[in-house]
């Protein structure tokens, strides 16, 4: 990648970084590195590493809080993937989509030690009132079950088949995040193996991945895509061993 | 020009607009305004909404036309979204029109150009073309603005005071040339672009109804329709700050042109009709945002004292968009009663508002009225309420203050109002 143009997204980090309120000094030399040809720049006290070739990325120093984390900073994209790893168990995990410097679309795991399960709570902003969405779940790349009207209150528990000891969970889901074709964003998830769904609302199903999809009515926001995402947690480092970004 | 002082100039520059004109009037906008195609939203996304009657189905038309607003064109590059410069102001749509917004100030020093474009002289400038260009692709920009503040005192009729800001322009890095070459600068704000095709299918003749060009009632209002020039007729003159553009694919036209530097009328044509389509439908279809607080008695009273002072004269509470049977767009905005407060006529706004430079047809005084809704929302989408053609008025009661001409009766009713009356009228505002 040409210098001025690592540069450009440097600055483009800084402002979406900025804008969005995130806690991080954004300017260029906070720290961005470029991994898996995309720029990644640090939030609150992590530190990033890049493999010399750019093929892993490690983020360090991800504090209890979890507030800690990385933004991957990109032209506009309709869909991102990542596939990460933590060497420690975490009790939070959260994702961020973002563009023009609003959050599009987020999602939050966090470790509940009393069910020794896992609360996956979403929030989509496209709606013009209250949002609406519906939680899909699949099992080896076949549907088994939805559930719709889950709105911002409803939780998703994830719980792990058998139940695991000991906790909390030290292996997170590969995220996915894509806009849908009439401009919904979607929250895509894979476990690494079979997990137990169950909804506020009463759902329930097995399968090894779940997606989130935003519902979408009139008076719709037109997102063409998104231009960063966030990923924060407080499980002392994590490493994105793949990602990459399609539109 | 060095980065550092393209962020000199872009902190000196301000976004948002407002002209509140003044006329005797007694219509009312319903409490619903505005209008039955207004969404209700309050999120920094209030003004990107699609129509509420567009069906979920023509979504993904809406979406490329988005993706054409917000993705940066270049000179030569992905998406087929080239054509850009030599010689531009802005790289896309949407660096203007923030979030389908009004232009507003650079937050981060690495945003390259001030939200705000500049005229040049009522009839260009020799070596400069009409519009100052301060950013080049493999040439030199044609310089840039400084802009200056004075303040100026005031106060109302109950002694309490207030400070206008006058504005002041100096063309700065501009090639060594003549004095006598150097034009003198008329200063746009893009401005917002909410209901904008639901204001392009209103018919003429309704616009024309409220025109009295000879004040032939005597109200002290004129309101002149902005004729230009069609292929086979002469067109209503409906977009832009001078309504110079009858037509939105018009106006897209221009601002690709003048803005961006690229010409969708060669042979052929530097963007293509299918993304000029698609640009111009998602303009079309985006919807004004639902007023918010009309029952609050402080508005309601706000919204009173507004048609008494003579504001509605011509900032119009309602007009109707054409029957399905004559509309040329889009079904969705036909035969819909909308709020968008303006009569889309020109009106005399007196010497404090008049551009130096733009003293040609339409007069230099003379300014369209510019539609109110969505006016409580520029805080919440821009960050900032930064008002009139070129953001000098740093709150509506500055935008008021600033009238003049056909509209100063109504600024001295609006001076002449107790404290809690002006504060009434601008709650009244804020709601739009």
């Amino acid at each position: 990648m040409k210098r001025h143009a690592f540069l450009n997204l440097q600055l483009l980090c800084a402002l979406l970084l900025s804008l969005a309120v995130l806690p991080i000094p954004a300017t260029a030399e906070n720290g961005c590195v470029v991994a898996h040809n995309l720029v990644h720049c640090p939030i609150g006290k992590a530190k990033l590493q890049a493999a010399p070739n750019g093929s892993k990325l490690l983020v360090a120093g991800l504090g209890p809080a979890g507030k800690d984390g990385v933004a991957t900073v990109f032209d506009t994209a309709t869909h991102w993937r990542a596939e990460t790893s933590v060497e420690e168990p975490a009790n939070v995990l959260t994702f961020r989509a973002l563009m023009d410097g609003s959050t599009t679309a987020s999602a939050s795991f966090r470790f509940e030690p009393d069910t020794n399960a896992v609360v996956l709570r979403t929030a989509f902003t496209g709606a013009a009132g209250p949002h609406t969405f519906t939680a899909i779940v699949y099992k080896d790349g076949q549907q088994v079950a939805a559930f719709d009207d889950l709105d911002e209150s409803s939780s998703i528990t994830i719980g792990r088949i058998p139940p695991p000891e000991p906790i909390p969970w030290p292996d997170w889901p590969w995220p996915d995040f894509r806009r849908g074709p009439l401009g919904s964003c979607i929250w895509g998830f894979s476990f690494a193996s079979d997990v137990s769904v169950t909804t506020s609302n009463g759902g329930e199903a097995v399968g090894d991945s779940v997606r989130l999809v935003e519902d979408v009515g009139s008076g719709h926001y037109m997102y063409p895509g998104f231009t960063a995402i966030t990923m924060q947690s407080d499980a002392g480092s994590l490493t994105i061993t793949d990602e990459e970004i399609s539109n | 020009m060095t980065m550092a002082k393209r962020i000199q100039i872009g902190i000196h520059l301000l976004a948002a607009g407002l002209l509140a004109l003044a006329v005797t009037a007694t219509e009312r906008a319903p409490a619903s305004a505005a209008g039955t195609v207004a969404i209700l939203d309050t999120s920094d996304k209030a003004f990107g909404r699609p129509l509420p009657n567009l069906p979920p189905e023509r979504f993904p038309e809406m979406i490329e036309g988005r993706l054409v607003f917000v993705h940066p064109f270049t000179a030569d590059g992905p998406r087929g979204l080239t054509g850009l410069g030599p010689l531009y102001v802005a790289d896309s749509c949407a660096a203007c029109h923030f979030k389908d917004g009004r232009g507003r100030r650079p937050r981060d020093p690495a945003e390259p150009h001030p939200p705000m474009i500049f005229r040049l002289g009522a009839h260009g400038a020799p070596s400069l073309g009409g519009q100052l260009q301060d950013r080049g692709l493999g040439v030199r920009p044609e310089g840039r603005v400084q802009i200056t503040y004075r303040e100026e005192p005031g106060s109302y009729a109950d002694g309490s005071t207030y400070s206008l800001r006058r504005p002041e322009y100096r063309l700065l890095d501009t090639a060594p040339r003549d004095e006598t070459d150097l034009p003198a600068l008329a200063p746009r704000i893009p401005p917002t672009l909410v209901g904008i095709g639901l204001l392009e299918a209103v018919e003429s003749a309704q616009v024309l109804e409220l025109a009295d060009p000879a004040d032939a009632d005597g109200d002290g209002i004129s309101g002149r329709p902005s004729w230009v020039a069609g292929s086979d007729r002469r067109l209503l003159g409906r977009f832009g700050w001078k309504a110079r553009q009858a037509t939105l694919e018009d106006q897209v036209t221009a601002a690709l042109a003048e803005d961006m530097g690229i010409d969708a009328t060669s042979e052929p044509p530097e963007i293509s009709p299918h993304h000029l389509r698609q640009l111009v439908l998602y303009l079309r279809l985006l919807a004004p945002p639902a007023r918010r607080d009309v029952d609050r008695l402080a508005v309601r009273l706000g919204e009173r004292l507004f048609a008494e002072a003579g504001c509605a004269g011509c900032h119009r509470p309602q007009l109707r968009t054409a029957p399905v049977e004559v509309l040329t767009g889009p079904s969705e905005l036909a035969s819909q009663s909308i709020h968008p407060y303006t009569d889309l006529l020109l009106h005399d706004m007196g010497p404090e508002l008049a551009d130096d430079g733009e003293d040609g047809r339409p007069e230099g005084r003379e300014w369209r009225t510019p539609p109110l809704w969505g006016l409580g929302l520029l805080e919440q989408v821009n960050g900032e309420t930064y008002l009139l053609h070129d953001g000098r008025a740093r709150s509506f009661e500055e935008a008021i203050l600033w009238h003049g001409g056909e509209a100063a009766a109504s600024r001295r009713r609006f001076t002449n109002l107790a404290v809690s009356d002006r504060e009434a009228l601008l709650a009244f505002l804020a709601s739009l």
